[in-house]
């Protein structure tokens, strides 16, 4: 078998296995793989590294000790240092790819002694007609196959990997939009919703950004309209949908800080607060029997009263001092949350 | 020389009294041995005859009453008079060697083991014997493979007997397809000097096909999909699906292509 689809064979089981598109980690998995043919001094490691191979080639076989699962477990033991000072990952790779080296040889004619110091020769499949002839061309077809693969992979892997793929597309619901806003704190999550608006009955078909989640459904800012509204299929949501479609957005960064305001204006707890935050919390008003909330049912309703204090829901420090400017804070606890892309 | 561990204790063994049967595949050294055997137990001024059955049991028994002086008759009477001079000529009875037993029909086969149960002693050689009658209540030994020293210093000898050198590169090449067969060993050496050598896996009978353990190692992926019903992750659950029906039809797929054919082919 060619060096280049040894490389190629091993390359592709490591993005599959590992799941990974780091450029380091599949090209040291390519060098590693040509490592097993260290036994000849016609292979282009052997002639790399001439002394070494010819010692290997007057006392062994080729694809005899260095083909096998000792060779393997040698390596394995040798490079364990590295999986203590670096991680698990680079180490894993490395035997991997040796052991993918000269376990594809295994489906060649002359087959590996893979169990040595027994010194039979793993072959499969048993029928040597079926197995890889040297320099024939199913070796390209091989080649071909694993090229394709670790480009699909790795065109995966930088979209979340196979599972998150799946889901994205296979389960098109807000549980899955949830899950990708937990799983990427760091990135803007886009939800395409379909569906409709339970109480105006209006249709929906709405690009909406996540801005908050529970494992059932999420809070979205439509980014038509930037009303928020809450989707899901529970009964408390305005929209249900039919149809969610998640993508990843621009990198993003959250800040968050909590403050306890007391016995100072709202509208002086406005200016202090910067005009993009999301307010979460409860405020504690004075004079709670003048303030007049209007009552919203077909979106998500930002400030409202509940049990005799303001509750800030997602709420804007502009819709804050609109509706309750005048209001003395008494006592409050708020989460203020600033994102990056606004 | 090869095989010389086994020439001595066969030869030590016949000499305490005891008949052996020893296999191992073609050109494995089974000659070799009983030709090895045959010399040691004359230098020790025994008596040894050497059966080489060619497909006529009565040109077979005719050489062994040539070697024992006995005037060749009917098949039934040299049976009777080989015998005889086997089991009961004390302190000079000869031994019998019988190269390629697995050859041998089943007459010649009931008078070895008549002789055998007589006190007669036998080395017997053969290619995989069949489990019956004598090969089943002789004590065996499998001839394992010959040490690569041994078998590069044969390819060595075969290629100067041609008149050439192999590199040790060449010799290394050589060894994966020969598996330890000396008569392999030289029959690559002829077909690399004569410049056909093949593309084909070795003659030998030194594999171990990996199809089953790749098939129930395929099949394992499909844990996944347990794993996915634990977790309640449904692409999990694809995932696995997807995988367990891949094993099948890989499975199918080996199945299918590994139906060896038992011709000799290029």
């Amino acid at each position: 078998m060619k060096s280049v689809t040894h490389s190629a064979i091993a390359v592709c089981a490591t993005s599959l296995s590992f799941g990974t598109a780091n450029p380091v980690l599949l090209g040291l998995s390519a060098v590693f793989s040509l490592l097993p043919d260290i036994d000849s001094t016609k292979s282009s490691t052997g002639m790399v590294l001439y002394p070494i191979a010819k010692w290997f080639e007057s006392r062994f076989a080729h694809r005899e000790v260095t083909h096998s699962l000792l060779a393997t477990a040698i390596l394995a033991l040798a490079l364990l240092p590295i999986a203590f000072w670096t991680n698990w990952e680079l180490w894993g790779v490395l035997v991997y790819s040796y052991f993918w080296g000269w376990f594809a040889d295994a489906f060649t004619l002359s087959g590996v002694a893979a169990f040595y110091p027994n010194t039979a020769r793993l072959v499969i499949p048993g029928n040597p007609r079926a197995r890889i002839r040297p320099n024939g061309s199913f070796e390209y077809w091989i080649l071909a196959v694993c090229i394709c693969l670790t480009i699909i992979n790795t065109n995966l892997v930088t979209n979340g990997g196979l599972t998150e793929v799946v889901a994205r597309h296979f389960f098109r619901n807000a549980s899955t939009a949830s899950a990708m806003f937990f799983k990427y704190p760091d990135r803007q999550v886009i939800a395409q919703v379909e569906g409709i608006n339970k109480i105006s009955g209006e249709r929906v078909n709405a690009e909406f950004l996540l801005i908050s989640a529970t494992k059932e459904n999420f809070i979205g800012k439509n980014l038509d309209n930037g009303n928020l509204y809450q989707i899901g299929n529970d009964q408390a949501s305005q929209i249900r949908p039919s149809n969610v479609y998640t993508r990843i957005g621009k990198p993003l960064t959250i800040r968050s800080e909590s403050i306890l305001p007391k016995e100072l204006f709202v509208f002086e707890l406005v200016r202090k607060l910067p005009a993009n935050a999301y307010l979460n919390g409860s405020l504690l008003l004075d004079n709670l029997s003048d303030v007049r909330i209007p009552l919203i049912l077909d979106r998500e309703s930002p400030i409202s009263v509940y049990g005799g204090q303001i509750k800030l829901s997602n709420a804007r420090p502009a819709e804050l001092e609109s509706l309750i400017g005048e209001g003395f804070i008494l006592d409050g606890n708020i989460i203020v949350k600033v994102r990056s892309d606004e | 020389m090869i095989r010389t561990k086994e020439i001595d204790h066969a030869t030590e063994s016949m000499l305490n009294g005891l008949s052996l049967l020893l296999f191992g595949e073609e050109g494995c050294g089974k000659t070799t041995i009983a030709k090895g055997v045959k010399a040691k137990l004359e230098a020790a001024g025994k008596k040894a005859l050497l059966i080489n059955y060619q497909g006529s049991i009565k040109a077979t028994l005719e050489n062994l009453c040539n070697e024992l002086g006995i005037e060749p008759k009917t098949i039934e009477q040299m049976k009777n008079e080989i015998r005889t001079a086997v089991i009961e000529n004390n302190g000079e009875k000869p031994y019998l060697i019988c190269d390629n037993a697995e050859r041998y029909p089943t007459g010649l086969r009931y008078w070895l083991e008549e002789i055998s149960s007589q006190k007669g002693i036998l080395l017997l050689l053969a290619t995989k014997p069949p489990r019956k009658d004598i090969y089943l209540k002789m004590p065996r030994t499998a001839l394992q493979p010959i040490a690569h020293e041994q078998i590069r210093e044969v390819m060595r000898q075969e290629a100067e007997a041609l008149g050439t050198r192999l590199s040790p590169s060449e010799i290394s090449e050589l060894l994966e397809k020969v598996g330890g067969n000396p008569q392999l060993a030289r029959r690559a050496v002829r077909e690399m000097i004569l410049g056909i050598a093949s593309e084909s896996a070795g003659d030998h009978t030194q594999y171990i096909d990996g199809t089953p353990g790749l098939i129930a190692l395929i099949s394992c992926i499909g844990i996944v999909r347990f794993v996915g019903i634990g977790l309640g992750d449904k692409s999990l659950y694809i995932i696995g699906g997807i995988a367990t029906i891949s094993a099948i039809t890989l499975r199918l797929f080996f199945n299918r292509i590994n139906r060896r054919e038992t011709r000799i082919t290029s």
